[in-house]
């Protein structure tokens, strides 16, 4: 016989594996430290290749410019002009991620503990049989 | 009324049952629009261009997640910029890497709205956009919205002035790329669609989330003065040569498309159907689930009635003490 509420509790529970479960069980496998500490270090990564690209077309923007620059000043403090952009672009795209990250494994963790919690009760509808 | 009301009945039915083959259906039509507008306005790259290729890449596009459509009308651009100037290819490049490396990073579901924006502005019904998007998404959208602007301007911009981009040699095409960057930047007309779309996108996401009657139909009318409000003080305040008699046709008829949008989108959730499998130990199931229509009622309002009593204290009096 079909027990139709422990269907519709298994439909929900599998309808919410498919979507979020995935993802949800990935992010579950870190403790909140590693996972926020490995997205911050993505986004530094992901910074920095920005920040890359941005010099780059930059560079190709001012070219004489750029090139007058090198043979007239001096290049200690060219560098630290470009060292304290990339630290401000890494600071602050970090902090972002970091904020994002966070709320996401705040919330990740508030739609598992539903979902065990589901769990338990198909657990003791078992038990009921 | 009601007929219209069945016709939707109808439509929400044959949905409803044939929801899978729907979602590859229109998956390939709309890559195939885009692919296909892409090869009209940039179709340097002539391989590219073939009917069987597109069909080929749309056919792709529709067995593949949502996001590969982006992908890969990304991917055509460029290749039809490389064909072009190896700079213009180098520029798309770049906005495109920023987009992905630093947005989409965060909201991968966005990403649609980047390649329905230029698509949009083509079929020179952009006022759709903001307020399509305020009603259905959030206000974080406004950064897709935007990056869809830019890269509108951009294929526009190349296409219109792909004969002086065509320089052989290497100097030149260095001049071309800061033609290009400054132009883009220098447009006004972009910077203020960008401004308004995003305030009249701002704007119809909170009338849409207030909780009074006719929420998405003010919405949607609110978003459109707003945004003819918007472009025509950006107007004024930058001259920006915009045709008012076009801004406000294309409005009306994006209206027009809301509405129709409205009429099927509103309280009615359809991408919401679940289909799963799952076995205990007596059965295997196969299940679809389809939701409920529920038809959101505005909350009771609870009237104060404050007279002359109003000070005094009725506690305890309902139970007799």
């Amino acid at each position: 016989m079909l027990n139709e509420e422990r269907v519709i509790l298994m439909t929900r529970m599998a309808a919410f594996e498919q979507h979020e479960g995935k993802k949800n069980n990935a992010i579950n496998s870190y403790f909140r430290s590693d996972y926020v500490g490995f997205q911050v270090l993505k986004s530094i990564i992901s910074a920095t290749v920005v920040y890359l690209i941005l010099v780059a077309a930059y560079v190709m923007y001012h070219f004489s410019d750029v090139l007058q620059d090198i043979y007239n000043t001096d290049i200690a403090a060219t560098a630290r002009k470009y060292l304290v952009y990339y630290v401000a672009l890494v600071v602050v795209y970090s902090v972002i991620s970091y904020i994002i990250y966070s709320i996401r494994y705040g919330r990740m963790r508030k739609n598992m503990r539903a979902y065990y919690s589901c769990l338990k009760k198909l657990g003791r509808m078992y038990e009921k049989e | 009324m009601t007929s219209l009301l069945e016709i939707r009945e109808y439509i929400k039915n044959f949905y409803v049952k044939y929801e899978l083959y729907i979602t590859y259906v229109w998956k390939f039509l709309l890559s195939l629009i885009a692919l296909t507008m892409i090869s009209n306005k940039i179709g340097y790259q002539t391989n590219l261009t073939k009917l069987p290729i597109l069909l080929m890449a749309s056919l792709l596009c529709s067995i593949m997640p949502q996001n590969f459509m982006v992908l890969i009308s990304a991917g055509f651009i460029l290749a039809h910029l490389y064909k072009l100037s190896i700079f213009c290819a180098a520029i798309a490049l770049i906005i495109f890497l920023l987009m992905f490396l630093l947005y989409f990073r965060f909201s991968p579901k966005d990403t649609i709205a980047v390649m329905l924006t230029p698509m949009c502005f083509y079929f020179s019904i952009p006022y759709v956009m903001p307020i399509a998007l305020g009603l259905m998404g959030t206000p974080t959208s406004i950064i897709s919205m935007s990056c869809g602007i830019v890269v509108a301007f951009l294929v526009n911009y190349i296409s219109g002035s792909a004969t002086t981009l065509t320089g052989g040699q290497i100097e030149e095409t260095a001049t071309q790329f800061q033609t290009v960057i400054s132009e883009l930047l220098n447009n006004k007309r972009m910077w203020v669609f960008i401004g308004a779309f995003a305030i009249t996108l701002a704007i119809v996401y909170f009338i849409r989330r207030m909780s009074i009657d006719h929420a998405w139909t003010i919405a949607i009318v609110a978003g459109a003065l707003a945004d003819i409000v918007c472009l025509l003080v950006g107007d004024m305040i930058y001259s920006t040569e915009l045709s008012f008699i076009a801004v406000i046709v294309q409005t009306v008829i994006s209206i027009l498309l809301l509405l129709i949008l409205q009429f099927f989108a509103f309280n009615l959730d359809y991408s919401r159907i679940e289909k799963v499998q799952f076995e205990d130990d007596e059965y295997y199931y196969y299940v679809k689930a389809v939701p409920k229509v529920t038809v959101s009622t505005p909350a009771p309002k609870v009237k104060k009635i404050s007279g002359s009593n109003a000070g005094r204290d009725y506690r305890g009096k309902d139970r007799g003490e």
